[in-house]
């Protein structure tokens, strides 16, 4: 077996791709500053009115979906999950504490209705369309906790076929790109606020990712509260994942669990301590208003990269590629959670829950 | 089809950013960064 690469050896290879990424949001930034002078200096000519987050989505797509990422530039793109979480990290220091118990308490509950409405869903849309059993419990988690990364974290517990689990990551990628584009427009239909809108945004869209991006793009407020939401949703990802391996398990399916406390930590999204972590110094006057600015700052730095990389691996290929039994269950499902959701969200803002 | 490029180190990646984050917090809270723009 070859040995594993050194660490310098790691640093150099993903270099092009990180370069890729921020290139492609730095270009973002200055597409979106070029077209507002543009606006400014000639306001009869309908320049577009595009923010860098869409800008660096587009782009990625764009990118990703004529040229495609070469091989010399895949470990790098492939860090933006990284950027991700050191931006959600660094959006805690926006938070006070106060916020995270009281908004946080109300996304507990609101996620935890999401979460039966959309294992309820997908297991009896599942069954209507005589999916696999185990394609339909990967669908499940991915549509009910936090996409991508509750599929990866139920491979190897519940075992299922390689095909089963591409077929359910390329399903909810394709419903998060599809979110990308509907959700803002319904929210501005519905003249949503950003906090109701951001909620419902973090509640809906099962990646991270996409989560964060459809939340930001209507606005960055509405994107931080996205974050919140997703965070509680996320939170619930070991015990969701715990249930399933424990099931398929006393089937006979999928290996036993020994030590649940074990798994249950291990599956648990350790960026959510640090997120929690900022909020507790934000909340105890450890920094100066002006060094909070400079850490929200930091946080939108972090999120530019991401962004573009999400748009770099939407596959739009992949949208008719697997067979259209689980994109219909998934469709399906999300379509009703993402309704049932909306209304939650409305509810719950209009009986003086909001802050 | 293919399988989207993820890995199975959530933990690893996870950990990361948080060092990385509060190791930025610290050097903006001590002053030894400067303010930061975007």
């Amino acid at each position: 077996m070859a040995p594993a690469p050194s660490l310098s050896t790691r640093f150099f290879r993903v270099l092009p791709g990180v370069g890729l990424l921020f290139g492609i949001g730095l270009f973002a930034k200055l597409l979106e500053h070029t077209f507002a002078s543009l606006r400014a200096t000639y306001p009869n000519i309908p320049f577009p009115h595009l923010e860098y987050v869409l800008w660096a989505i587009l782009l990625g797509l764009a990118v990703g979906n004529t040229l495609g990422v070469a091989p010399f530039f895949r470990a790098g793109v492939a860090t933006y999950e990284l950027w991700l979480k050191l931006g959600i990290v660094l959006v805690g220091a926006r938070f006070v504490l106060q916020d995270i118990l009281h908004i946080g308490g109300l996304s507990l509950a609101l996620v935890a209705v999401e979460l039966i409405l959309s294992l309820s869903m997908m297991h009896l849309l599942g069954r209507i369309f005589r999916l696999p059993p185990k394609l339909t419990s990967l669908l499940a988690m991915g549509s009910s906790i936090c996409g991508v990364t509750a599929i990866m974290a139920a491979k190897g517990a519940i075992e299922p076929e390689e095909e089963e689990t591409s077929t359910a990551i390329a399903a909810i990628l394709t419903l998060g790109a599809i979110a990308l584009f509907t959700f803002p427009a319904i929210g501005h239909a519905l003249h949503m606020s950003q906090q109701g809108y951001g909620m419902w945004a973090g509640l809906a869209v099962d990646n991270t990712a996409e989560s964060l991006v459809t939340g930001s793009l209507f606005g960055e407020e509405a994107g931080r509260w996205t974050v919140l939401a997703k965070t509680a949703r996320s939170s619930f990802i070991g015990f969701v994942v715990l249930a399933y391996a424990v099931y398929w398990s006393s089937r006979g399916l999928a290996p036993d669990v020994e030590h649940k406390g074990v798994f249950l930590w291990r599956k648990f999204p350790k960026f959510i301590i640090g997120f929690i972590a900022l909020s507790v110094l934000a909340t105890s006057g450890f920094f100066t208003h002006t060094q909070l600015t400079s850490l929200t700052n930091l946080s939108k730095w972090a999120f530019l990269p991401a962004f573009a990389g999400v748009g770099l691996r939407t596959n739009l290929r992949d949208l008719t590629g697997q067979g259209w039994r689980p994109l219909i269950v998934g469709i399906l499902g999300e379509i009703i959670i993402a309704l049932i959701t909306l209304g939650l969200v409305y509810w719950s803002y209009n009986h003086g829950v909001s802050r | 089809m293919a399988t989207p490029q993820v890995t199975n180190s959530r933990i690893n990646i996870d950990l990361i950013a948080v060092a990385i984050a509060l190791t930025l917090a610290a050097l903006i809270r001590f002053n030894v960064l400067p303010p930061v723009g975007f």
